[in-house]
């Protein structure tokens, strides 16, 4: 725990990384009472640069790119963190019972989950969200499900491993009971790898939400940064110059990702230290 | 003993493939319900949506529905486009060649650059340079792809006008000559593809200086520089090829993110591909135009895997003796 | 007869710590020099420096003097890169152990081998380059169609094989051997070492042969240098030094080995370990770990000759006879 307190706050990494992942959960908390403007009130003031009212500049409907950017945090944090969970659970799931239980079990788990790694995710992701209608549940689920794979295969190796190591057999010829096995051997001694690549789930997690708001599939009642860039996209800000319009929120999914994803490599270091020798 | 390996891994992409089938044909019935969407169809009463169904072969049961999916398939009779009436075979193959050169183009590129700048980061580790390229890496890798695309836009296409901000080809220009129009399409691809580059180049670069970095340990670099060999000929024509062999499999692997990253840039830069395709669709809710891009680029993730092993399979000796 | 290899105040210092502290050697022409010690006393940096092979991040300082039967003086520790790539292979060259990777995977043997020919002699033929390759791995005793393999295609003492066919591929006069047989078993190690003894014979070659199995040394080494924590602490003629030894260090050493024979008692380790580069105690290395450490040995011995030939770094050589252990050593933090 020392060691982790040491490189999340000591660290320029670590430092980074909590920043601006407290700065953007602060942001989705708070975001819709601090922001200047209603993110959706229009106005006349259409794609204008900046001003002194509207730090930011407008949207093709006047709105302030600012308060919308502040909004924004929120679908990004909470459809990130939800989908990265749900896929954590899925993936643990399939890796623990496919890997402890062997057989069948584990040779159609495994397929399946080969199968999920084979597909290219945009792709399925669309077609899925497409089938059913957009909205931030349907989000969470649909990249929640379908990114669970990489958990999957990493807890099934993991769990071999362990099946094999000597504390195990000699716990089973004690007469423990599986469900025992599997919650104080095998369980704790994976947890840490489930966390420090559910962080990096949640990264992927946080571009998947924004390439789906971005085509047009993102919750059709909220202000994200992806529905910004789509709607900044099909005004035509991009030809008329209007750059304060498209390029904060691109920039804020890319700072989120990056820390987050800081975050994780820093977790996958503490979990396994042979990594630190070979940056 | 060589080609049974191989062999196995064609006959492993071919059961993925069924999958795949199976997958996009049982996705699109029950969960897309085709009678809701006759319904949509002007002037579709009752009655003519009970025709329609059995036209289309929908009060069959499932497994009959199924047959009839797999044969029209195999005959790439991929349904009608609900948005432009056409055969959706005809759409994709008249965006398929787009994509080609979008990817080929891109994906070369990403790996001439990320291998090139993966050995100097990885000769030059822990300095400036190599923090600098991993910082960069990082970076694109963080972004969206299509954002790069609008600040490639905003850049050199509005600030300096130096190159086109979408679509194919000039509307409207009259070409001399091939020549001519070629050009004209390489002008137009520019941006498109230093987009999906740029969205490659971050994993290629950190997969080729780890491989590198892995590779410089090994025993084998030290005895060739007793030998006697200069450093730079050690790195070339020793450890190059062998941290090039990850990179193959690896970089198959990245396919899937390829397709996603097709779908965003094509849509950005209005490039008549597949991901525009896709695009359209999804906007008009053209489901047998999105079953048959969903069932391409699920293909050919399964084909770049296969060409992938059949490359390691050539390349790496210790795999051909396995 | 002048010297081979003449090696004065040899340092490495990895930021600023010293790993190799101050190696002196010499060796004469065809002579086998073992140099002994556990892991971490600075052996193996010690025969890469001898090549200028150390990483960047190694810095090496000292005079290492080699003198070719019949040819002129080389200053290896004043030559630039380029000359070094002159001299290695052509004068001294290596065997590492673990061949596993020693040699690369995605070339054949012949390649490989012919490479290193080639290397020193440009205007060779193929057809010259093909048939001295063939003439090396019959030289080491492995059959013609070893050439057109790849290295996993071997067995782990063919490979050994291999890469001594390949260290002699340019008649060099001296050849380091870094522990060649630890990842073998007994027989082939015995097998390995008989072909260096022959090779020696035949050649004339000197060798430096390092190891952490004194048997091994005791074989095939006409002197023998022990090491510890990046000194020499004694040196002279194997058979003297294995049953004389003149350094508290060496005699535990001996200890530790279990003798074929002798009462059936377990062997007596050292306590404690080696000390850490960058931690490094006070005068005598050995201190901590030594059963006879007295207030004198707060100075570092120098190493000086105690007996004909036989020089050890420490204060109460000769030893005569070892007594009692005076204190129990303290164990190292």
């Amino acid at each position: 725990m020392i060691e982790a307190r040491r490189l999340l706050f000591h660290t320029k990494r670590g430092r980074f990384g909590v920043g601006v992942l407290g700065l953007f959960t602060f942001l989705a908390v708070f975001g819709s009472l601090l922001a200047p403007d209603d993110p959706r009130a229009s106005s006349t003031a259409v794609l204008e640069g900046l001003s002194a009212s509207h730090p930011l500049g407008t949207t093709e409907n006047g709105s302030d790119v600012l308060s919308q950017l502040m909004v924004g945090a929120r679908v990004s944090i909470v459809v990130g963190f939800a989908a990265a969970i749900i896929s954590a659970v899925l993936g643990a799931l399939v890796g623990l019972v496919g890997g402890y239980f062997g057989g069948w079990t584990d040779r159609i788990l495994d397929a399946v989950e080969n199968w999920f790694l084979v597909i290219p995710t945009l792709p399925l992701m669309v077609v899925l969200a497409r089938l059913l209608s957009p909205s931030l549940i349907v989000l969470i689920l649909v990249i929640g499900l379908t990114s669970w794979a990489g958990t999957g295969r990493i807890v099934r190796s993991q769990v071999l491993t362990l099946k094999e190591r000597a504390f195990v057999e000699r716990a089973r010829a004690l007469g423990a009971t599986d469900a025992y096995i599997i919650r104080t051997h095998i369980l704790p001694n994976t947890l840490p790898l489930i966390f420090a690549n559910t962080v990096l789930i949640v990264a992927v997690a946080i571009l998947s939400e924004a390439s789906l708001a971005f085509l047009g599939l993102g919750d059709p009642n909220s202000i994200s940064w992806g529905t910004m860039l789509d709607a900044g996209f099909q005004s035509g800000a991009p030809s008329a110059g209007a750059w304060w319009y498209v390029v904060p929120p691109g920039l804020c999914i890319t700072l989120l990702v990056l820390a987050v994803a800081v975050l994780g490599y820093l977790f996958e270091e503490h979990v396994n230290p042979r990594l630190r020798d070979q940056r | 003993m060589r080609l049974r390996w191989l062999g196995a891994k064609a006959l492993g992409a071919l059961v993925t493939l069924v999958f795949v089938l199976v997958f996009n044909f049982f996705l699109f019935r029950v969960m897309g319900d085709p009678t809701a969407q006759l319904a949509r169809l002007p002037r579709a009463g009752p009655e003519e949506i009970v025709k329609l169904r059995a036209y289309y072969g929908l009060d069959k049961p499932l497994l009959g529905q199924f047959a009839d999916y797999a044969q029209d398939t195999a005959r790439f009779d991929f349904g009608i486009s609900q948005r432009s009436r056409r055969n959706v075979s005809t759409e994709l193959g008249d965006a398929i060649p787009w994509t080609l050169l979008l990817i080929g183009t891109g994906t070369l590129t990403a790996t001439l650059l990320g291998t090139w700048l993966g050995v100097i980061a990885a000769t030059r580790r822990g300095t400036a340079a190599d923090d600098g390229l991993l910082g960069f890496s990082l970076f694109t890798y963080a972004a969206p792809e299509y954002w790069i695309g609008i600040i490639l836009i905003l850049l050199f296409a509005v600030a300096l006008p130096l190159f086109p901000a979408g679509q194919q080809l000039t509307p409207g220009a009259d070409f001399s000559s091939g020549f001519a129009k070629a050009a004209d399409v390489a002008e137009h691809m520019v941006l498109p593809v230093a987009a999906l580059t740029l969205m490659l180049l971050g994993q290629y670069f950190v997969i080729m200086r780890s491989s590198m970095v892995d590779v410089l340990t090994e025993d084998f670099v030290t005895v060739k520089r007793a030998t006697g060999m200069p450093w730079n000929r050690v790195v070339r024509r020793h450890a190059v090829p062998n941290a090039l062999l990850p990179l193959v499999t690896l970089a198959a692997l990245q396919f899937g993110a390829v397709a996603g990253g097709v779908i965003t840039i094509e849509t950005i830069f209005s490039w008549p591909g597949l991901g525009e395709l896709t695009y359209n669709a999804i906007n008009d809710k053209d489901f047998p135009v999105l079953q048959g891009t969903f069932l391409v680029f699920s293909v050919a993730v399964i084909v770049a895997n296969l060409i992938a092993d059949a490359l390691y399979f050539v390349l790496d000796p210790r795999v051909q003796s396995a | 007869m002048s010297a081979l290899l003449d090696v004065t105040g040899l340092t490495v210092r990895h930021r600023g710590n010293a790993i190799v502290d101050g190696v002196d050697l010499t060796l004469a022409p065809g002579e086998a020099l073992g140099l002994a010690g556990e892991s971490g006393c600075g052996k193996s940096t010690t025969a890469l420096s001898l090549m200028r092979l150390l990483p960047p991040a190694l810095v090496q300082e000292g005079i290492i003097a080699l003198h070719p039967p019949g040819e002129e003086t080389i200053n290896i520790d004043r030559r630039t890169e380029r000359g070094m790539q002159l001299v290695r292979w052509r004068h001294v060259s290596l065997v590492f152990q673990g061949a596993m990777n020693s040699l690369d995977p995605v070339q054949r043997v012949e390649r490989q081998i012919g490479s290193a020919i080639r290397l020193h002699e440009p205007g060779a033929r193929s057809a010259d380059v093909k048939a001295r390759v063939i003439e090396l791995l019959g030289t080491v005793g492995l059959p013609a169609r070893v050439a057109r393999s790849y290295a996993h295609q071997l067995s782990g003492g063919q490979r050994q094989r291999v890469m001594i066919a390949l260290a002699l591929a340019c008649r060099p006069s001296l050849v380091i051997a870094d522990e060649p047989t630890t990842a073998l078993d007994v027989v082939m190690q015995a097998q390995i070492l008989e072909l260096l003894e022959r090779l020696r014979a035949e050649l004339g070659l000197a060798l430096i042969l390092i190891s952490h199995d004194l048997s091994v040394l005791a074989e095939t080494c006409d002197r023998i240098a022990v090491m510890y924590a990046g000194r020499i602490v004694e040196t002279g003629p194997v058979d003297v030094v294995f049953s004389a030894p003149q350094h508290p260090y060496t005699k535990r050493l001996l200890e530790s080995l279990p003798v074929i024979g002798g009462s059936r008692t377990l062997a007596v380790p050292i306590p404690g370990g080696p000390p850490d580069p960058a931690d490094a105690p006070s005068g005598c290395s050995f201190r901590p770990r030594c059963p006879y450490a007295a207030e004198a040995c707060e100075q570092a011995p120098a190493l000086r000759e105690v007996a004909a030939a036989q020089s050890a770094a420490c204060h109460f050589a000769p030893w005569e006879r070892w007594p009692e252990p005076v204190a129990v050593a303290e164990e190292p933090g």
